[in-house]
This record gives C-alpha cells, structure tokens and sequence, in this order.
C-alpha cells in the first residue's frame, strides 16, 4: 500500500480510525490493570475489548479490506480477528448484535505451586517457611482453641489455610479458573444473541 | 477449590454462589437484564447480566447450566473454559525436606493435588460423595471418616485431584452433613 495510491490513502485512514478505537480502551484497561497489580487479568480484559472493537468497527475493516484489495496488498489481520470477523454467519441464537467473544478451548492445566507442600497438621512455622510470610493473618479465639487463617495472594495463586492450635486443619486454593499464559492457538469464535 | 468471585462486585450479588444452577439464580436477583448464549467446544455458556441502580452490573456466568463465574461488568473471560489445578504433589521425599518435622503429624499425606485413589486409600470409601461437574469436568466433595469414630473430613477433589481440604474437627458426622 502506498500513500498515492486512493485506495491505499482511505485504507489508510480507516486503519487509523480503528487503532485510536482499539487503542484507547486497550491503554485504559492496561493503566487500570497497572493499578490494580493483576496484569495478566487485566490484560486478557484488553485484549477482549480490542476484539470487541474490532467488531463494532467491522464495517471499517471491511472498507480497509476492500481497499487492500485493489492495492494487491493481502488482509493479515490476526487469527482472532478474522476469527471475530466470521461469527455472524455462525450465531448459534438469532437477535441482537451482541459483541464477538473470543473464547480459548476448553482445558484443565495443573500448576506446580508450593501450597502443594503444605499437609495436615502441619505447624505455623512450616507454613510460613514453605510459602512464606502472608499477606493476611486472621486470629480468632475460640471456645475449641485458637484459629488462625493465612492468606496468600500467590505461591503462585491465592491461597488460603486455616489452622487450629498451631495445626493445619485445611486450606482452599482461590485456583484461577482463567489461565491467561500465552496466546490462543485455536480460539473459538462466538456470537450471541 | 476454582476461583468464583472477582473483586469489587456489589453486595447483591452475594447470594448467588458457585454450582448454582441457572434456574434458581433469577430467583435470588431478579430477571436479567440482558441473558446470552454462546454454544463452543460442546458446551453451552450463558451470561446473565444484572443491573441495579447506581450499582456496576453483575455478570453470572453458566457452563451447562451451572453457575461458574461472576464479575463485575459484561466482557466474557476468553478462558473461562479453562481451569488451573494443582499438580499432583512431587515425591514424598520432597515433601518430607520441605518440613522437618511435618510426617509425624496427623496423617501427613493429604495435600493439595493428591489424587481421590490415594485419599481412599488411606481412609478407606467416603461416608458422603456428590458427584458433579465443574466447567464440564467430573468433580466431588467427599467426607472421609479419618479417624475412626472421631474425626471427619471434608475433600474437594476436581478431574480427579484434590483442590480443597477441611478438618470436620470432633464434629458429628450429623452436623457435617448440614455444614457446620
């Protein structure tokens, strides 16, 4: 695509229309995500809100695709967008537009973490030496003895042990149910209505 | 046991918890606003959205009718098919370096990721087991007697590995039952 080419020139435009769309919500969301220390989670948010762009300027990557046409120049827009792109013929319910939804397979990944160390009975000293200091330490005193409950917010993910008289007597791992390492190899592409 | 709750979601979605089946959850906040479908990878995803007054909106979200995920908002986590579980724990060895004196506590062996056969193993069949499905894989929570006529336990086991463990303590199988 060159810039005196007419084609190349209003394709050129409507792809810059649609990166301030997408760029906007994408540096707000990664500014929020920066704020609120979960980068990974805010991150994915970004890339769904791109997408979502994506979608409601589709009738402008259409144009932009048109005009690369008459250039010669191929579409490489990325996997997931072409993706998007494709769902309307694929709506599973009729009705409304809703917004084009990116979804990763389905899968269960199993994370080493050092909460995997911790056993019943075990005291409060080896809880803190095995997954270190927590962020949150509860104290409650209670008729049947002295419970305490520590709270992690990684090792690698938050997790939560309670103990009773100085023994482990459980513990639930807050297991994210959303991995957000890497990029999506087969992502489906949905639509709803 | 998987993460449910995301944080600063308003206090009326409260009542609505992880396994809830989607026909109750209208009946704890009202209809939805907005109620949407997607049908991917042989399973079925709903999205309600709820929407109060002043309040950011609530989005509960279903796998095959049950209850997996809220949030605050409306965006739909990519991965929300997905789920992170503990690897199963490294050898015993390991465990026993990890904590000096951790083995002559208790029973010792039960730790996040241990698999269901290892728990039977050492406390024999559960007194209760529920079966269900979390995000199309087979999960239970099971109460183990591990402690003949003293103590109970209560498990959570997801595709097969362990995800959540709680003492019952002295309390009476009776009262376990009711979740106490």
């Amino acid at each position: 695509m060159t810039s005196s080419h007419p084609a190349g020139e209003i394709g050129a435009q409507a792809l810059a229309t649609l990166a301030r769309a997408v760029d906007a919500q994408v540096r707000d969301v990664i500014s929020k995500a920066a704020q609120e220390q979960a980068p990974l989670r805010l991150l994915s948010r970004a890339a769904s809100l791109a997408l979502e762009a994506l979608w409601r300027h589709r009738g402008v990557v259409t144009v932009l695709a048109g005009m690369l046409s008459l250039t010669g120049v191929p579409l490489t827009l990325p996997t997931a967008a072409q993706a998007c792109a494709l769902t309307v013929a694929e709506k599973v319910h009729g009705g409304d537009a809703a917004p084009c939804v990116l979804l990763l397979p389905s899968r269960a990944d199993h994370l080493a973490s050092s909460a995997t160390h911790l056993h019943w009975g075990m005291s409060a000293a080896d809880v803190v030496r095995i997954m270190g200091k927590p962020k949150q330490v509860d104290t409650v005193e209670e008729q049947g003895g002295t419970v305490q409950v520590f709270r992690y917010r990684s090792n690698p993910i938050p997790t939560t042990v309670s103990l009773v008289d100085d023994a482990l007597t459980g513990w639930r791992s807050m297991w994210p149910d959303l991995k957000r390492l890497g990029s999506p190899s087969s992502p489906g592409r949905l639509s709803s209505g | 046991m998987a993460r449910f709750e995301a944080p600063g979601l308003p206090e009326f979605a409260r009542p609505v918890v992880l396994g809830l089946n989607r026909a109750v959850v209208p009946s704890l906040l009202g209809a939805p606003a907005e109620d949407r479908h997607w049908e991917q990878y042989g399973k079925t995803l709903e999205q309600m959205i709820f929407k109060r007054l002043a309040m950011p909106e609530v989005s509960v979200f279903f796998i095959d009718g049950w209850a997996v995920k809220k949030q605050a908002g409306r965006l739909v986590p990519a991965d929300i098919f997905s789920l992170a579980l503990p690897a199963v724990p490294a050898a015993t060895e390991e465990a026993i370096d990890a904590c000096d004196d951790g083995w002559d506590k208790g029973d010792g062996q039960v730790r996040l990721g241990t698999r269901e056969e290892d728990v039977r193993a050492l406390y024999d069949d559960p007194k209760l087991r529920v079966h269900y499905s979390f995000k199309g894989h087979p999960a239970d929570y099971a109460i183990f007697e591990a402690q003949p006529g003293r103590s109970f336990a209560r498990f959570t086991f997801i595709d097969d590995v362990l995800t959540e463990f709680a003492d019952g303590g002295k309390t009476p199988f009776s009262e376990l039952l009711h979740g106490r």
